[in-house]
């Protein structure tokens, strides 16, 4: 089979799957709908994997294929087909969206065992993968944003998915709104491209945005970034990620983590070609990026439930990302993208371990000492942090440090503001994380472990373990794929689609591999100061940090009470009075024509009869009169 | 070959053959009603029947493949072209879903004669859509329009039914009566009764806007706007279709309008071209009047079947659109919106059929309450027809109402958008008021059959349903697919 036959097998197969458990209802077995699932995530993941092995059989130049089913629609001059992608860069995706959400789909028939609506979940799971695969395959930019509003879907109906909890339905709709804003400026942008352009071929629109002009180009550049940022939860747009993890936690490492979010990263690069023609506001990305990392992970500091510390670290991590591809050093964004996905799908599912084994609970001050009761766990869930604080030999190691070191080669005074942010988040990132592992694993048991820990119960099934187990061993050596100074496997596998348009240079990367590692270490360190050795007391919390920088206090009273208060004028002066009155007379006004419509229908052949009879006299009469 | 060798004059069977395949099982299965003992016969002559829309379906799609030039067929009666091709292919695909639909009808001892009006009937339709005489015109009419009568009137248990198919006669005799006089006047002025060579003999004579001619156009139109239950002509409609039984309603408002339309589109843009300024702003003042009534009176209807009645005059107001825009897009646009809607059409009525077997009584939006929760797939089925019928995406509705409104607007008559827009507007209401009946009232008015217990499983209908639920959802997917079909079966007219 050709790398074409296995993308759509690929992207059709979760489809399937949601198709089959909804129609299926309860004919199927909760267990059976997880298997379902499951096995078409594992089938989208072999075909990815047969595409990719068939891809490195051809000459790097003859990698990029465009297989179109068919035009969907046709208006005007302008022709949507529907049709895939199948180059380096959508492979890479592929796998990764596959690989790392099959693990999690797996993981969750095990977590979500016993939940009352499994079916529900996990036809909603296959819906986000499918929708992800969309966004990621989709051969032109129509078909993107499908698949940006799909899975922005699939997010909001999984976060609320325990939607008799009013956090999570509240979190939900935050996630939505935010969302929607990038969503419509994404569309903004896309309606600009239409205008100027004609097209959203990518190959096309691609050659043709060379001819426009620069304010053009900003602002289609500018409505693609604030889709992306809104996705993947950068600066500005994003308070909605934290609250996000009221969703289940399987959710949260497959949409919340390694996939959906990282897709504005995926965006950028994938329009590239557009952003370096606006190269301003490929600039404000990494700055969003790089001010984003460490804000996050000041916020980090602070926070007292683990998943939400995870998902500030999130949040960081993207920024890296953001950086990475807002210098143009796509690879290394990418790449980020790839390590992030294993060790922090791995972070998520290890502590979604801890939650279940504590019935529920999220809250680390009442946790400590777990490491004598879970060891297993907490082996993973230290090859996870390690990972991400960028210790050697874990892969977070080798792709943070080439993004550090893009900022060296960038140079002028923005390029080492950027270094500067980068690896002051490399200290924060050591820091939170070694937090967290220490108040969770080290230390003394809090008493409610004692009480909620059931030793029977152990770790977990293996449904949960093996995925985790898979996962570290992803998190341990994917960072091997590019070792600096030696090989390029994501460099030179991404060099056709995504050419870097820096290089970095081996002083460049050593600079920036030690110093990331020496204060990666120092901020372990701390925490070890702090919560193990306990040569101080923990620092009080910074009421900044604390208040996450007061972002929902801003948009409280920038965007929401405005509203509220200009709605409650509106109602009050020209709702109730004008609209309401005017519609309210409008409806009466249509009911009453209906009614009387209705009343002409008298139910008599006569008056049948003679309404043919009469509207036909008048047809001829005005025939005859105006011929 | 024997024909030849007595010298009759030849006759391309092929061009026949759905017609004659749905005759052919209409005369098995009034065999059948005589021949065979009634517990076989509802298996028998539904199969036969399934069977013939199947055959049909293939013969159409053949005829389809190998007439890229449009033939004439029985010295001119007939023509073979894609056109008729295509429209042939949406009624059979609207009479096999019926016959899924009609499987647990209630017919006592009539269910042979049933299947074989049903396929008589399908079979004239499919034989006007290729008609290009007035004669044949006349004749294949009152050929599916007497079939309709009696099947109107089958059930007659069911209240209304008699009266609904009297009713139908009487006002239907009246249409027929209209159209053959508007012929005959024709004939007077011209001398012709083949489509083009009225058009020839009004060039060639200089008859444009003769005054016979032009009576003639206005009573052919007033007869073609009542087949496809077009305002003012409309007023049949929701008693007929409130009164026949469920499937044939269903099959009426999908094969009937279908076949009207399609019939109106070839008559007037053949033999009238050049009286096309007058039957354009004729018809787009019967799509304005069908809009209107249609979607007022749908908003105060409380019984499922009336409002879906007025739907379908409203409807008849949409697809008249296309038709008054008098262009190419235009006979593209009404060919593509044909294939949703006859989906739609069938597939909702399938769903009110269910539900009334399931009560026992008329369906209203008080005792469809509850319908989505209680059998999730025709709930959920209802549901996307009357997305489709408000054309929204995901459903083929939005792109026929898209292509609709795009060739009134090529034609310069943003007016007719505007007052189609509004009417949506204004349709969202009833249809939603429908959806949320299903889903949103407290199911506890609900009183199901007085037998009680699960209600039986209706396979054939769930599988009509599925399969008019995939055109639905297909047609929206497969847009250019679909519109290269209607591309080149519009191409057999001449605008």
């Amino acid at each position: 089979m050709t790398e074409i036959t296995t993308s759509w097998i690929c992207l059709f197969s979760p489809l399937v799957a949601v198709i089959v458990i909804a129609l299926g209802g309860n004919r199927f077995s909760r267990r059976a709908a997880g298997v379902i699932a499951t096995g078409s995530v594992a089938l989208s993941f072999a075909a990815a994997v047969v595409a990719f092995a068939t891809m490195l059989t051809r000459a790097p130049g003859n990698r990029s294929h465009l297989s179109t089913a068919w035009t969907w629609l046709s208006a005007g001059n302008l022709h949507f087909g529907l049709s895939v992608l199948v180059d380096p860069l959508s492979v890479f995706m592929m796998l990764v969206v596959s690989g790392v959400g099959g693990l999690i789909v797996l993981y969750s028939i095990g977590y979500m065992h016993g939940d009352d609506e499994e079916r529900r979940y996990f036809a909603y799971m296959a819906m986000f993968v499918f929708s992800m695969l969309l966004l990621v395959q989709g051969g032109n930019l129509i078909l993107l944003l499908s698949g940006w509003g799909l899975v922005g879907l699939s997010s909001y109906l999984l976060i609320g998915f325990w939607h008799e909890r009013p956090a999570a339905i509240a979190a939900a709709k935050k996630a939505f709104v935010m969302n929607a804003i990038g969503d419509a400026t994404f569309a903004l942008a896309l309606f600009l491209l239409i205008a100027k352009t004609g097209t959203l071929d990518y190959g096309l629109a691609f050659s043709k945005a060379h001819g426009l002009s620069q304010t053009v180009l900003i602002l289609i550049a500018l409505g693609l970034l604030g889709g992306a940022v809104a996705k993947s939860a950068q600066l500005p747009l994003h308070t909605w990620l934290p609250d996000a993890m009221e969703g289940p936690t399987p959710v949260s490492a497959l949409i919340h983590a390694a996939t959906m979010v990282t897709a504005g990263v995926y965006l950028i690069a994938r329009t590239a070609p557009i952003f370096q023609l606006a190269s301003v506001v490929q600039d404000t990305a990494a700055a969003l990026g790089a001010v984003t990392l460490v804000m996050a992970g000041l916020i980090a500091l602070v926070q007292t439930d683990i998943k939400r510390v995870i998902a500030y670290s999130t949040m960081s991590q993207i920024g890296y990302m953001f950086l990475g591809v807002g210098l143009g050093a796509y690879a290394s964004g990418m790449f980020h993208l790839l390590t992030h996905a294993f060790f922090k799908a791995l972070l998520f599912l290890a502590a979604g371990v801890v939650i279940h084994a504590l019935a529920g609970e999220q809250d680390i001050r009442k946790m400590g000492g777990l490491r004598g009761l879970m060891p297993k766990t907490y082996a993973v869930f230290l090859v996870g942090a390690l990972s991400l604080a960028g210790i050697p030999p874990f892969s977070g190691f080798f792709s943070k440090d080439p993004i550090i070191a893009a900022t060296l080669e960038r140079g002028g005074a923005f390029g080492y503001v950027m270094f500067v942010l980068a690896i002051g988040g490399t200290f924060l990132t050591g820091l939170y994380t070694f937090r967290l592992v220490f108040r969770v694993f080290h230390g003394d048991r809090d008493r409610f472990v004692d009480e909620t820990f059931d030793t029977h119960h152990g770790e977990g099934p293996l449904v949960m373990l093996l995925p985790v187990g898979v996962l570290a061993i992803g998190a341990t050596l994917a960072g091997w794929l590019q070792v600096p100074g030696g090989w390029h496997g994501v460099s030179s596998w991404l060099q056709p689609v995504a050419a870097p348009i820096l290089e970095t240079t081996n002083t460049q990367e050593a600079i920036a591999s030690i110093v990331s590692v020496v204060l990666g270490l120092a901020g372990a360190g701390i925490a070890w100061w702090i919560y193990i050795a306990r040569r101080r007391p923990a620092p009080a919390a910074v009421p900044a940090f604390e208040r996450k920088f007061w972002f929902d206090e801003l948009y409280d009273a920038l965007f929401h009470r405005p509203a509220v208060t200009t709605a409650k004028v509106l109602y009050a002066l020209v709702e109730g009075p004008l609209v309401g009155g005017s519609m309210a007379g409008i409806a009466e006004a249509v009911r009453g024509l209906g009614t009387g419509t209705g009343r002409l229908q008298t139910g008599l052949v006569r008056t049948y009869a003679l309404a043919l009879a009469a509207s036909l006299a008048v047809l001829a009469v005005v025939f005859l009169a105006v011929r | 070959m024997l024909a030849s060798a007595i010298h009759t004059p030849h006759v391309d069977w092929f061009a026949m053959s759905p017609a004659l395949t749905l005759l052919g099982a209409s005369a098995v299965c009034l065999m059948a009603a005589v021949l065979l003992p009634v517990a076989t016969r509802r298996w028998f002559t539904a199969w036969v029947t399934a069977g013939a829309f199947v055959g049909a379906f293939v013969a159409a799609a053949l005829l389809y493949d190998r007439s890229p030039h449009p033939q004439e067929v029985i010295a001119g009666a007939i023509v073979r072209d894609r056109f008729g091709a295509l429209a042939a292919l949406i009624i059979c695909g609207a009479g096999l879903a019926s016959v899924g639909v009609s499987w647990r009808m209630r017919l006592r001892a009539h269910t042979a004669e049933y299947y074989a009006l049903l396929a008589a009937a399908a079979g004239g339709m499919v034989f006007l859509v290729t008609a290009t005489n007035l004669i044949t015109v006349f004749l294949a009419l009152e050929w599916f329009s007497i079939c309709l009568y009696i099947l109107c009137a089958i059930d007659v248990d069911l209240e209304g039914s008699l009266e609904a198919g009297l009713k139908y006669l009487v006002v239907g005799g009246f249409g027929s009566a209209f159209l053959l006089f508007g012929s005959a006047l024709v004939y007077g002025s011209t001398g012709k009764v083949g489509f083009a060579d009225i058009a020839r003999a009004t060039a060639a004579q200089g008859l444009k806007h003769d005054s016979l001619l032009v009576a003639g156009l206005a009573m052919i139109l007033a007869g073609l706007g009542f087949k496809a239950s077009a305002a003012p002509f409309h007023m049949w409609t929701p008693d007929v279709y409130e009164g026949a039984p469920t499937p044939v309603t269903g099959f009426m408002a999908a094969a009937t309008k279908t076949t009207a339309l399609v019939l109106t589109l070839r008559l007037l843009t053949t033999a009238f071209p050049q009286e096309k300024q007058l039957w354009t702003i004729a018809l787009a003042v019967f799509a304005v009047a069908s809009l209107a009534i249609g979607n007022l009176a749908a908003l105060v209807q409380r019984n499922v079947k009336r409002m879906l009645a007025y739907s379908s005059i409203s409807h008849a107001g949409f697809m008249l659109i296309p038709i008054a825009a008098g262009n190419a897009l235009g006979g593209r646009a009404l060919l593509y919106y044909l294939i949703p809607y006859s989906a739609m059409s069938v597939a909702a009525f399938a769903v009110v059929a269910a539900r009334e077997r399931e009560l026992g009584q008329a369906v209203t939006f008080e005792n469809i309450a509850g319908l989505g929760w209680e059998r999730p797939f025709l709930g959920a089925a209802l549901w996307a027809c009357m997305l489709g019928f408000a054309g929204l995406p995901l459903t083929g509705g939005f792109v026929g109402k898209f292509y609709a409104f795009s060739a009134a607007y090529d034609r310069g008559w943003v007016w007719l958008v505007i007052v189609g827009a509004v009417a949506t507007a204004v349709s969202l209401y009833y249809y939603f008021g429908l959806v949320r009946a299903l889903y949103m009232r407290a199911p506890s008015a609900v009183s199901l059959a007085p037998s009680g217990g699960q209600p039986p499983r209706e396979l054939a209908l769930q599988t009509a349903v599925l399969g008019c639920l995939a055109v639905v959802v297909a047609s929206f997917f497969a847009v250019e697919p679909l519109i290269k079909l209607a591309r080149m079966a519009a191409s057999s007219l001449v605008f």
